[in-house]
């Protein structure tokens, strides 16, 4: 994970972490991107891993109500 | 005139092809079918659709499959159901105006749309089945190659009146062409191959803006954005514009853009070389916050050039 205090440097998938933008108990959007590389209008929550935010989903009852982000 | 001998040359070119395969029948060929799968066509004159072979078809979802000809109206849409293996043809392709082949799970099929004067030509989720041909000197407004395994089409939209362009998970198919001056209201390239799509984007009311490793193929102008599409603008993988200028307008044209729902805006692929000065865009970026759902921008924008963050900007703290 990103230390505090690092200095992020260009895009690299070690830099990344997992997100949740959430509406209240609705998730919109889940992702991995670079710490503060993200601003929204609506929560953001970080996690280190992938299981985490699934079990931070789970553990809260939130709803998935995922934005279409990726295209076919 | 070099200029004009060019696009001479192209105009000509595509109408060749249309006049040496346009008379040719378009037979589509069936390996699979349940009966509930379709092609969907329009016909520029009224015309059949000839079953044989043992395949059997009916026109929409009512009635019997037959395997006598059916009559196609002129201008309308009609879905032909195939069921069992055989073979069905319209007389000739270039009376198909319209061909739209969508999910077709098991059922296997395969033709060949070269010569057709194809305004709208949606391929996607073909699985198994293969569709080949030339699209050069088509008319097309409406273009969509989506998940086509197999199928192999190629040609040049230079000079076509696209208002829709979404190119993705094509295989082996190569499309190349200049974009310039379509009106395009929903561009997407996305995965592409060896595809080359070039040009300015500039004057277009876009509904959505998705590229996706495409590299440095495209530039961007200005455009009045209209974002409705839940795919928003999104420049990912090695999708780079050259300067910063242009992703100054990007960021700009966004926040001044009508976003009808809760849509990102999303660019994973910057560097130092094209970073806009962020004081400069702050205040953009800083309205984009209020109409994206969400707003990612490359890291190395943000620890160059010496700006802040907007305000409301959700920093992570790595604690």
């Amino acid at each position: 994970m990103v230390a505090h205090g690092q200095k992020i440097g260009m895009n690299t998938q070690e830099n990344k972490m997992y997100y949740i933008i959430k509406n209240g108990n609705q998730v919109l959007h889940t992702g991995m991107a670079e710490p503060n590389t993200v601003g929204t209008q609506y929560e953001l929550l970080w996690f280190d891993t992938e299981a985490e935010m699934l079990q931070y989903i789970q553990d809260n009852n939130l709803e998935i109500v995922e934005v279409e982000d990726e295209i076919n | 005139m070099s200029g004009l001998g060019l696009g001479l040359g192209l105009g000509l070119g595509g109408h060749r092809i249309v006049d040496r395969y346009g008379n040719m029948p378009a037979t589509f060929t069936v390996t699979s079918g349940d009966g509930t799968k379709y092609v969907r066509v329009k016909v520029s004159e009224t015309t059949t659709v000839t079953p044989a072979g043992g395949t059997s078809i009916r026109i929409g979802t009512t009635g019997e499959f037959v395997t006598t000809p059916l009559t196609l109206v002129a201008n309308t849409y009609q879905d032909i159901y195939f069921n069992g293996a055989g073979s069905f043809t319209i007389p000739r392709r270039k009376l198909v105006t319209y061909l739209n082949l969508y999910n077709l799970g098991s059922s296997v099929i395969r033709g060949n749309i070269t010569g057709m004067k194809l305004t709208y030509l949606y391929l996607s989720s073909i699985g198994s089945s293969v569709i080949t041909g030339d699209i050069t000197g088509m008319k097309l407004t409406y273009l969509r190659l989506t998940n086509i395994g197999s199928s192999v089409i190629t040609g040049d939209i230079t000079g076509m009146k696209l208002t829709y362009l979404w190119l993705s998970m094509m295989g082996s198919s190569v499309i190349t062409g200049d974009i310039t001056g379509m009106n395009l209201t929903y561009l997407a390239l996305y995965s592409i191959g060896s595809s080359v799509i070039r040009g300015n984007i500039t004057g277009k009311k876009l509904t959505a803006l998705v590229l996706n490793d495409i590299g440095s193929s495209l530039t961007y102008g200005t455009n009045l954005l209209n974002i409705t599409n839940s795919y928003g603008i999104q420049l990912l993988g090695d999708t780079v514009f050259a300067t910063a200028a242009e992703y100054a307008r990007l960021i700009h044209d966004a926040a001044n853009a009508t976003w009808s729902g809760a849509y990102p805006f999303r660019i994973d692929a910057g560097t130092n070389d094209n970073c806009p000065d962020w004081d400069e865009v702050k205040a953009d970026v800083a309205t984009l916050l209020t109409k994206a759902a969400w707003t990612i921008i490359p890291s190395a924008w943000l620890s160059a050039n010496g700006g802040t963050w907007p305000e409301d900007w959700d920093e992570y703290t790595g604690e």
